[in-house]
């Protein structure tokens, strides 16, 4: 009897275990496996950051929208309407003086702040109002003066503000013998002028019967 | 994570090894696979370590269904005195070992899967399998002496 030819067996291990192989269905099988779950893990990766795209997108689109809307709105509107709105704006809200009073003289005591001087205008119809008091304001900006003024029991703003050319544009200016241009925001009538150096930006709106004045 | 066949034929000789069955080795397999499907792997290495413990706790679970699966059973304070590459100087014809092969635990085919395929010492088998040293030793020199033995008995006849 023939005797078995002997190996390692580290060699007859890995001989067995060549022997030991998939058939081509075998493979093709586990491969079709993969393959299916690899599409179906590529759909799922779609589909799982689509909704995040989307709505990443869409919040961009809403604020692009936005900030267009409020950037063309205010390059729609020109520099006089910008400050009527302001004014009329400030003036509606009524805020609290900081300082209480008839002189104009108290007044200018009161802002030695700003970088101007307060002062009284020359124009016809300030005349029938009388200064009650003001605060600490802002006009597109730049540090201004918010007087208020009475004509009854009417309440009037006025703004004074140093006038920028390279800010406010070119306006009427009184020494020049220009007219105030009149302006329309949120229903109140807006004076706005140029006289001394100084922006004035006076409202005049319709007497209100039982409105509070809010002066703190 | 697709694997090109040779990478499912390694898997496929290791799931052999445990099962000792082609087919039982293919459905091993097979399962394994779906079974990892959805886990995300960066390399194959990774994928394939992590098939092949799959592989490994599904037989495991089945043969403790079926009977107790032989990997504690060994004395790990027994004494060892032997080397790790003990079984290097073991000669086997190549008929007797497939014959063997079956009758051979499941845990000893993988030590033999491990040293002779894939070239691992001793130490890193016995980390592969979370088993000691000694125990790990202990099994190949039972390893090797059932081989002896039963290739003895079957030039004997006896087998």
């Amino acid at each position: 009897m023939k005797k078995p030819f002997k190996r390692p067996l580290k060699q007859q291990v890995q001989n067995h275990l060549d022997q030991v192989q998939m058939d081509t269905s075998q493979f093709t099988a586990l491969e079709k496996l993969m393959a299916n779950n690899e599409q179906k893990e590529k759909k799922d990766s779609r589909s799982s950051w689509v909704p995040l795209a989307a709505a990443g997108m869409f919040f961009f689109a809403v604020i692009t929208a936005f900030m267009a809307l409020q950037f063309s709105k205010d390059n729609l509107l020109t520099m006089p309407q910008q400050i009527a709105e302001e004014v009329v704006s400030n003036h509606l809200k009524l805020k609290p003086l900081e300082v209480k009073t008839g002189s104009i003289d108290a007044v200018r005591g009161y802002f030695n702040k700003l970088d101007f001087m307060p002062v009284e205008s020359s124009l016809q119809a300030l005349g029938n109002l009388q200064l009650i008091g003001g605060r600490y304001c802002s006009l597109q900006g730049i540090t201004a003066a918010q007087l208020r003024m009475k004509q009854g029991k009417n309440l009037q703003t006025l703004y004074e503000t140093e006038y920028v050319p390279a800010v406010f544009g070119d306006l009427p200016s009184l020494e020049k013998g220009e007219a105030p241009l009149v302006i329309y925001a949120k229903g109140i009538k807006v004076k706005v002028w140029v006289e001394k150096g100084l922006l004035f930006a006076l409202t005049d709106s319709p007497a209100v019967t039982g409105r509070k004045e809010n002066d703190g | 994570m697709e694997l090109d066949r040779t990478s499912l034929e390694k898997l496929y000789r290791y799931a052999y090894t445990l099962t000792a069955n082609q087919a039982d080795a293919y459905d091993l397999l097979h399962n394994a696979i779906e079974t990892g499907l959805n886990r995300p792997s960066d390399t194959a290495e990774k994928y394939i370590a992590y098939l092949r413990v799959i592989m490994r706790n599904r037989f495991i679970d089945e043969y403790r269904h079926n009977q107790s699966f032989p990997h504690e059973d060994i004395d790990d304070h027994s004494p060892v005195s032997m080397s790790g590459s003990s079984l290097e100087d073991v000669v086997i014809a190549s008929h007797d070992l497939s014959v063997l092969w079956k009758t051979i635990e499941p845990v000893d085919r993988e030590v033999l899967y491990f040293w002779a395929v894939e070239g691992l010492n001793m130490r890193e088998i016995s980390e592969k399998l979370e088993i000691s040293r000694g125990t790990l030793l202990s099994r190949i020199h039972r390893l090797r002496k059932r081989l002896s033995e039963n290739v003895n008995d079957r030039q004997r006849g006896q087998v």
